[in-house]
C-alpha cells in the first residue's frame, strides 16, 4: 500500500516539477490563463448574443448564437419592466449606503477614541451581527418589518442594514490610526466633535469609508431573499424582478429575460471594470472582516 | 485567554476608564449616544429575531402572528418533528453535499487562479476582470445568466454534448442532475469571489521572503510548498470558514435555477425554511430550523474569529 502511495507521490511531484520549469517559460501559462479565462466569460457571451436575438425568432430554431440579425427590441421590453425597480434598487443601494455612511463614523469614532462604561458588552452584541446574518433568521425578521409598517416600502431593506458592525469595525480600526495629538489640538483651538469629525478624522477614513462603500453597493444591488419576501410589486428591487421574469408561469420570454440580465448586471460589471483595483479592495476588507 | 477575562470584567462593568480626567460623565453619555444608531438596528434585526426564533421554536401555536402570541411551551418537540421528517433527511443531506463539493473545489479553484494572474502575464488587467467578473453579479443575475446553459431545448451544454453525441439532458429538473447543476454554477461563481482574497493575500506576500528563498535555489513549486502556502496558512484557513458559512445559507440561485429546488431535487436548509414557513405556515418548525442554521453558522464563525485573533497577534 505505502509504495503504491510513494509511487504516486513521486509522480505527481515529478509532473509539478515538470510543469513548474514549464512555467518558467510563461508559454504554457499564458495559454493555460486565457483559456481558463475564456471559459469563464462563456456563460457572459452566451447571454449577451442571446439578448440580441430578434424577439420574432424562436430560439432553438437554427443557431442560438446568431439568428441573422440583431435587435435592440428584447431591451425596449425588458426596460419597460425594470424601470421602477430600477429606481427601487438604487434608492436601495444609495440611500442606505449615506444612512450606514453617518453610523460608522459615529459608533467608529466612540470605539477608537472613547471609553465609556459597557463598551466591550456592546462590542460583543455588535460582532452578533457579524456572525449571524439576517437571512440566517428571515423568518421573524419577516414579520418585524412587517410590524414596523415596512412591508412593500424601500425602507423594508433598507432599515436593517442602516448599522453596519463590519463597518464599525472598520472605522474603528481606521480612526485608531489617526494621531491623537490632532485631536487635542483642535479641541484647545474650541473644535467641537462635528468639526473634529469633518476635518480630522473623516479624511484619514477616506480609504476606508472608500473600501466599505463599494463592498456595500454591490451587496446591496444583489440582495434577493430579504426582498423578496418584504417586498410586493411596488418595491421590488431588480433582483426580486428579475427572478419574477425568469418564473414566469406560461412560458418564459427568453431573449426578454437575457436582455433584462444583462441590464441587471452591466452596471455593475462596467462600474467594476473602471474601477477595479477599489472593488478589490473594498471585498477583501469586507470577507475578511 | 486574557482577552476573554477582561471582557468577562468589563460586561460585568468594573473598573472603567478611571483616568478619564474630569470631562468622565458627558464622555460615558456621548460614547452610548454615538453607537446607539447602530445598537438599535443590531437589537431589533439580529438579537430580537434570534430570541424570538429561540422561543417560537421551544413552542406551538400555528397560524397565529408570531410577534404576538402566548404559545405553549413544548420543549425540544418541534426539533423531534424536524428530525423525523424525511424530506429533512433528504435536505441536510442536499446541504451537506452541497457545502461539501463547492467550497473545497472553489477554493483550490480560486487558489489557482489567483496564482496564475498574479504573474506577469500580457494583458493582466483583461485577465482579471474576465476571472473576477462573475464576483461582482447578483446571485439571482448569475442563475438567469446559466438558465441559458442548462436549458433543455436550445442551452449552451445540451448543444455542446449534442456535438459528442450524447442525447440532450434535463439538467435542472431531473433527480440525477439538479444538485449537481446547480453546484457547477455556484463553482463558477465564488471561485471568482474567493479568488479575489486570496490574490490579496498573494500580493500582500512579504518580497523579501520569496526573493531568500530564490537565492536558496528554490524552484516556484518548492516555494509554492514552502513558502507561500504556509504564510497564506491563516488566510486559506479563514477563508475556507467563511466559504463553508455562506455555502450552508445559499438560496437565491437554487431558486432561480430549479423554482424552490424542484421536487427536492436541490432544497436545501433555507429554501426549505421558506417554504414550511410560508408554504405550511408552521412558523415553529420553521424556526427550530433556523435555529439550527444559526448553530452551525455560528460555531464556524466563532472559529473564524479565534483564527483571525490569532492572526492578529501574529501580526502585531
Amino acid at each position: 500500500m505505502s509504495a503504491v502511495f510513494l509511487i504516486i507521490k513521486i509522480t505527481a511531484k515529478m509532473l509539478a516539477q515538470r510543469w513548474y520549469t514549464f512555467r518558467r517559460s510563461h508559454g504554457i501559462l499564458f495559454v493555460l490563463s486565457w483559456g481558463l479565462m475564456l471559459l469563464w466569460l462563456v456563460p457572459l457571451i452566451w447571454i449577451v448574443a442571446i439578448s440580441f436575438r430578434p424577439p420574432e425568432i424562436s430560439l432553438g430554431r437554427g443557431s442560438s448564437l446568431f439568428a441573422g440579425t440583431l435587435s435592440w427590441a428584447n431591451y425596449a421590453r425588458a426596460w419597460r419592466i425594470l424601470a421602477p425597480s430600477y429606481a427601487n434598487t438604487l434608492i436601495m443601494a444609495f440611500g442606505t449606503l449615506a444612512v450606514q455612511l453617518v453610523t460608522i463614523t459615529l459608533a467608529g469614532y466612540a470605539f477608537a477614541r472613547l471609553r465609556f462604561p459597557g463598551q466591550r458588552c456592546l462590542f460583543i452584541i455588535l460582532l452578533i451581527q457579524i456572525m449571524i446574518p439576517i437571512t440566517a433568521l428571515i423568518i421573524p425578521n419577516f414579520f418585524i418589518i412587517r410590524k414596523l409598517g415596512l412591508y412593500d416600502t424601500v425602507l423594508a431593506v433598507m432599515v436593517p442594514y442602516f448599522g453596519s458592525a463590519f463597518g464599525v469595525f472598520l472605522m474603528r480600526q481606521t480612526f485608531r490610526g489617526v494621531p491623537i495629538e490632532l485631536e487635542e489640538a483642535a479641541r484647545i483651538d474650541g473644535a467641537n466633535l462635528l468639526q473634529i469629525l469633518v476635518y480630522i478624522y473623516i479624511p484619514s477614513g477616506i480609504p476606508g469609508l472608500l473600501a466599505f462603500s463599494f463592498a456595500s453597493i454591490i451587496y446591496r444591488w444583489n440582495d434577493f431573499l430579504l426582498p423578496l419576501l418584504v417586498t410586493a410589486d411596488k418595491a421590488a428591487p431588480l433582483s426580486v424582478r428579475l427572478s419574477i421574469l425568469a418564473a414566469s408561469e406560461g412560458g418564459i420570454q427568453w431573449p426578454q429575460l437575457a436582455a433584462a440580465t444583462v441590464l441587471v448586471i452591466s452596471p455593475l460589471v462596467v462600474l467594476f471594470a473602471i474601477l477595479q483595483k477599489q472593488f478589490v479592495r473594498g471585498f477583501s476588507y469586507s470577507g475578511l472582516k | 485567554m486574557e482577552i476573554k477575562e477582561t471582557l468577562v470584567a468589563d460586561c460585568k462593568g468594573s473598573k472603567l476608564d478611571q483616568g478619564s480626567r474630569n470631562r468622565a460623565w458627558p464622555r460615558y453619555v456621548l460614547g452610548w449616544l454615538l453607537v446607539l444608531p447602530t445598537l438599535v438596528v443590531v437589537v431589533t434585526f439580529t438579537i430580537l429575531p434570534l430570541g424570538l426564533a429561540l422561543i417560537s421554536s421551544l413552542t406551538v401555536d400555528k397560524w397565529t402572528d408570531p410577534l404576538g402570541r402566548q404559545g405553549s411551551f413544548v420543549g425540544l418537540a418541534n426539533y423531534l418533528t424536524l428530525f423525523a421528517n424525511p424530506i429533512f433527511a433528504r435536505v441536510m443531506s442536499n446541504t451537506l453535499t452541497f457545502v461539501g463539493v463547492t467550497v473545497p473545489v472553489s477554493l483550490v479553484l480560486a487558489f489557482a487562479f489567483a496564482l496564475l494572474v498574479n504573474g506577469s502575464l500580457k494583458g493582466q488587467g483583461i485577465l482579471r476582470l474576465g476571472f473576477f467578473y462573475p464576483a461582482i453579479l447578483p446571485m439571482v443575475g448569475a442563475g438567469t445568466i446559466w438558465l441559458f446553459i442548462y436549458n433543455r431545448n436550445f442551452g449552451l451544454l445540451n448543444q455542446v454534448i449534442s456535438w459528442l453525441g450524447i442525447p440532450a439532458q434535463n439538467w435542472l429538473g431531473s433527480p440525477r442532475w439538479a444538485l449537481m447543476a446547480v453546484m457547477v454554477m455556484t463553482i463558477w461563481k465564488i471561485t471568482s469571489y474567493f479568488m479575489i482574497f486570496f490574490l490579496a493575500g498573494l500580493q500582500n506576500l512579504p518580497d523579501d521572503v520569496l526573493e531568500a528563498g530564490k537565492i536558496d535555489g528554490a524552484n516556484d513549486w518548492e516555494s509554492l510548498i514552502y513558502l507561500v502556502i504556509p504564510l497564506l496558512k491563516n488566510t486559506i484557513f479563514f477563508v475556507t470558514v467563511i466559504a463553508l458559512a455562506d455555502a450552508f445559507q445559499t438560496y437565491d440561485q437554487i431558486a432561480v435555477l430549479t423554482k424552490d429546488g424542484g421536487p427536492n431535487h436541490a432544497t436545501n436548509l433555507l429554501l426549505f425554511n421558506i417554504r414550511i414557513a410560508f408554504s405550511n405556515g408552521d412558523y415553529d418548525l420553521a424556526n427550530a430550523q433556523s435555529i439550527i442554521l444559526v448553530i452551525i453558522i455560528l460555531s464556524l464563525t466563532i472559529l473564524a474569529y479565534w483564527i483571525s485573533e490569532g492572526r492578529r497577534q501574529i501580526e502585531e
